[in-house]
């Protein structure tokens, strides 16, 4: 079964990524950029120091004030989208599994970045950083895309190291753009540290927080005596299963989630709870579009 | 006495299965199936037991449904196992084995009445108790138990049954009584066995198991009485001495202090001799008394003795003691065979022996003819001349031609069967004697080291023979005992050696041992009655010789009982249930007379029991009142048997929702 039907690929045709900052890019595109450039959308004047190209002196004003202005225009470039999925084995966890999740969406995004001018970046991470596909740009690398992102597999190795793989994605020279970053944040050594990373390229990239967790997760059908284990590093935990348990554990969910949600919120970072129970397509048409990733 | 409401048969066991409880939960523990569930992660779950210390053990047990009714349901079993007993209250349709001891202890004299009275006040209480559906027997015992009514829901004819009982001097023999309450019990699905006595049983064994089925309850009766009682009575006359009587006594004290007691012993109203001995607390004390005094007339063919102790206390049965004492009897000894000398000599000397002496032909002619009585001729010394024995001759009659009176057997030796076991005795030359049997009675007093014979029958071992004297490998003397088809036992004393081929005559063993043997020989008739009995013992003598018309037993109480020769030519009498004399008649006159006395310490000490004691178990006692009982072990297992269906149902729902 492929990552996106066509169905839904009809439904997507008509979106395009939004980035509310205006991000530098490498090449020129149909996105405003920082930098003046040559586009017809007028920027800014200053004034003309030599070897200034002539052909935008204002020579308007050089007869009005009789100084030597130069016209800056918006110089439009292309938007880089860099999705990080997380590949580790709790992503493999539930019924449709997250690791599934993550790769539709990562799919449908970047088909959507594809779609324009942007340029698409993905890697997954688990106990590090792997690159998946990218950079791509152009409607042609949407095949290769989404062929790298099904034959993508989750790492039975090792555990989930956010850290480490948020400080490689950020070591690498890499433009400014959107940060789609996919998962289920479940790492005992915390998401803090990974997530300054993440914002260590500076203030231009707008970074996004894909949350996902599964139904089993959000609302454990769990009774009795139970030895849980850890699908990924083998630590085990003995509860006897009772409705204060439940209670006790949804509570720490919700408190875990709100602990990222307000980290997120203080660095400008958007957070996304994505739980699998909500359709991948309404997730995708509805809910980020609402959140202004996407119109 | 007042009983708890609720009473565990088998507390013992409660204390025995208790350890179960906190087994049960360290298995818990250890046990504990937990399924293995992996999930994404344990992060946030570590959290949340953290959070609420989930698998803390407390927490564990009290969130655990199935613990607890596991817990329950075994504490039900445990309950069960011992045998809870709602007291009071009876549901009805029970059957209660009713046993009322009836033993000499029960004559105890206490507030105006018997302890049997009391006894049969608790049992008339008991039957008030019955319900609709209950049914009950009525068994009494003392040395036996006696079915007096079966199981009946009839409560007037349980009352006129009970008011019936009457008293005993008997001994009592509970173990007895508790296996005729078992036979009766094992056709029945549940029975309750009640005992009304006093518990003065003596030390019991432990409970048989066929009897722990059965609801065993106890109805104690009595309270602190003392007494002090006789124990033990006997007569004997002076060895050698025929002439001297000697009474020996022992008396108990029952009491909690030293006590003095008279004692005086009666002929008749005749003072014959007196006592006063001080007896410790607890202890028994013999005494000798010598009636040498009593005198017997002519016609009279004994006397009776009566020993009686003033200030008895509460027991009246053993207060009084009898024996009698026969005339000193002269023995007929009739030697068979050539005339010897040292035999004559040694026959003599004998007090109390009328020797005689024929020979072999005479002998077997008197006894072709049928002329050789009893009374003729009590013991038959064959000296050196065995009889003639007819071959159809029933099997073990050849020892002695009829009428098989008790025979010492000198230098020869019957031609029997039985002897060596049909092997032939052997001839020994000059055999050395090796040992001889001191225990034997005819061994008394004689040694036999000096002794020298030219030879001697040797005999082996067989199953009728016991050894006096052995040589090396073979025995030159000893006894045989017979028991004849259809006749009474008959014994006698094979010496193998002719004593005038050996220097026997010359030592002192010779006359010493000839007095022995006729005096053992002589008491084998056991013609006559003994000098005392217990009650409950069985009075037998040999019938009367002749025609003896209307035999009969006359009871200390005057009623008179049919006697019957049996046809081993005795009669007997086993009801012997109260003390005093026992006459055996015909035709008006007295034949014998049997003195029965208690003479039991267990009786006498009359100590109420609060409980019987069978081994390391106790029956503790109760008052009959609380005795409407009902069973709840069987509420118990099934509550315990719901719980656990309750437990897998709920585990089942677990492990399946």
């Amino acid at each position: 079964m492929p990552l996106l039907d066509e169905e839904f690929v009809a439904k997507i045709k008509g979106l395009e990524l939004v980035s509310r900052k205006i991000i530098a890019g490498q090449r020129k595109g149909e996105r405003r950029s920082k930098r003046r450039g040559q586009s017809t959308e007028f920027a800014d004047y200053r004034p003309y120091v030599a070897g200034d190209d002539l052909r935008f002196l204002d020579w308007n004003i050089y007869g009005r004030l009789d100084r030597l202005f130069l016209k800056l225009f918006e110089e439009e470039e292309d938007l880089w989208l860099h999705i990080l999925i997380d590949r580790s084995r709790s992503m493999r966890f539930g019924e449709p599994d997250k690791f599934l999740y993550a790769r539709r969406v990562a799919a449908a995004l970047g088909t959507i970045a594809l779609q324009g001018t942007d340029r698409v970046r993905v890697a997954s991470f688990a106990g590090g950083l792997r690159p998946v596909i990218g950079p791509a740009s152009g409607r042609r690398q949407i095949p290769r895309l989404l062929d790298a992102l099904e034959r993508l597999e989750t790492d039975d190795e090792g555990t989930t190291d956010l850290a480490r793989s948020c400080r490689e994605f950020a070591m690498a020279r890499r433009p400014s753009g959107i940060v789609v970053f996919i998962s289920d944040f479940f790492d005992r050594c915390g998401f803090e540290g990974a997530l300054r990373y993440l914002l260590s390229g500076g203030s231009r990239s707008e970074i996004y927080l894909l949350h996902v967790l599964a139904s089993e997760e959000t609302d454990p059908p769990l009774s009795g005596d139970l030895k849980l284990l850890d699908c990924e590093d083998g630590l085990d935990a003995d509860v006897s299963m009772s409705p204060a348990l439940l209670g006790a554990y949804r509570r720490k969910l919700e408190a875990f989630r709100g602990e990222i949600r307000d980290f997120a919120a203080r660095r400008g970072m958007h957070y996304a709870f994505a739980p699998t129970a909500v359709p991948f397509d309404l997730l995708i048409l509805d809910h980020l579009r609402r959140r202004g990733l996407l119109r | 006495m007042s009983a708890p409401p609720l009473l565990f048969a088998f507390e013992g066991f409660a204390w025995f299965l208790a350890p179960l409880i906190p087994a049960l939960i360290a298995l818990y523990f250890l046990k504990l199936k937990r399924r293995t569930v992996l999930v994404s992660s344990t992060l946030l779950w570590k959290r949340s037991i953290e959070d609420m210390r989930a698998n803390a053990p407390f927490q564990r047990l009290r969130r655990s449904l199935l613990l607890l009714l596991q817990l329950l349901a075994l504490l039900g079993l445990i309950v069960a196992a011992s045998k809870p007993i709602l007291m009071g209250w009876s549901s009805g349709g029970r059957s209660i084995l009713l046993l009322i001891d009836r033993s000499a202890s029960m004559n105890t004299r206490e507030d105006g009445g018997t302890r049997l009275d009391a006894a049969r006040r608790e049992a008339l209480r008991l039957v008030d108790g019955l319900v609709a559906g209950d049914r009950l027997a009525v068994v009494a015992f003392a040395q036996r138990a006696e079915v007096l009514q079966p199981l009946t829901a009839d409560a007037a004819l349980l009352r006129r049954t009970i008011e019936s009982i009457t008293p005993t001097s008997l001994p009592t023999d509970l173990p007895a009584a508790l296996s005729t309450a078992q036979a009766m019990a094992e056709s029945l699905p549940s029975a309750e066995i009640f005992i009304v006595g006093d518990g003065c049983y003596g030390e019991l064994a432990g409970l048989p198991l066929e009897l722990r089925r059965f609801g065993l309850r106890y109805v104690g009766i009595g309270r602190a009485s003392e007494n002090i009682g006789i124990v033990e009575l006997d007569v004997r006359r002076g060895f050698g001495s025929r002439g001297r009587v000697e009474l020996f006594a022992a008396v108990g004290n029952y009491t909690r202090a030293s006590r003095s007691v008279g004692l005086g012993v009666y002929q008749g109203e005749r003072l014959l001799a007196a006592a006063e001995m001080e007896i410790p607390a607890g202890e028994t004390r013999p005494h000798t008394f010598d009636v040498s005094r009593l005198s017997i007339d002519g016609g009279e063919t004994s006397a009776h003795l009566k020993l009686e102790i003033s200030e008895g206390g509460s027991l009246p049965d053993d207060d009084r003691a009898f024996v009698r004492v026969a005339p000193p009897e002269r023995l007929a000894v009739l030697v068979v065979g050539d005339p010897n000398g040292f035999l004559d000599r040694a026959l003599a000397v004998l007090p109390q022996v009328d020797a005689s002496r024929m020979a072999l032909a005479e002998y077997a002619a008197l006894v072709r003819e049928g002329k050789i009585t009893p009374d003729a001729a009590r013991v038959v010394i064959f000296d050196r001349a065995a009889p003639p024995v007819a071959p159809a001759s029933a099997p073990g009659t050849g020892l002695v031609p009829p009428p098989h009176q008790p025979a010492l057997y000198l230098g020869c030796a019957p031609d029997l069967p039985e002897l060596a076991e049909g092997r032939k005795p052997e001839l020994v030359k000059s055999p050395i004697i090796v040992d001889w049997d001191r225990s034997h009675p005819v061994n008394r007093f004689p040694a036999y080291a000096d002794l020298r014979i030219v030879e001697s029958l040797g005999f082996g071992p067989s199953r009728v023979y016991r050894s006096l004297i052995d040589a090396p490998q073979k025995s030159i003397a000893g006894t045989v005992s017979l028991q004849p088809q259809g006749g009474p036992p008959v014994r006698a004393i094979i010496v193998g050696f002719d004593v005038l081929k050996s220097n026997w005559p010359l030592l002192h063993s010779f006359p010493v041992f000839i007095g022995n043997a006729i005096e053992w020989l002589g008491a084998a008739t056991e013609g006559e009655a003994l000098p005392r009995y217990r009650t409950g013992e069985i009075l037998s003598r040999r019938a009367p010789e002749g025609n003896a018309p209307g035999l009969s037993f006359r009871d200390p109480a005057g009623r008179d009982h049919p006697a019957i020769p049996e046809v081993s030519g005795r009669i007997a009498f086993a009801t012997t249930s109260r003390t005093g004399i026992y006459e055996l008649r015909s035709g008006g006159d007295v034949v014998d007379s049997f003195p029965v006395s208690l003479l039991s310490s267990r009786e006498s000490s009359i100590v109420p029991q609060s409980e019987i004691r069978f081994g390391s178990e106790a029956v503790a006692g109760q008052a009959a009142a609380t005795l409407q009982t009902r069973d709840l072990w069987k509420l118990f297992v099934l509550g315990a048997l719901g719980l656990l269906c309750l437990e897998w149902w709920v585990y089942n729902r677990r492990m399946h929702c």
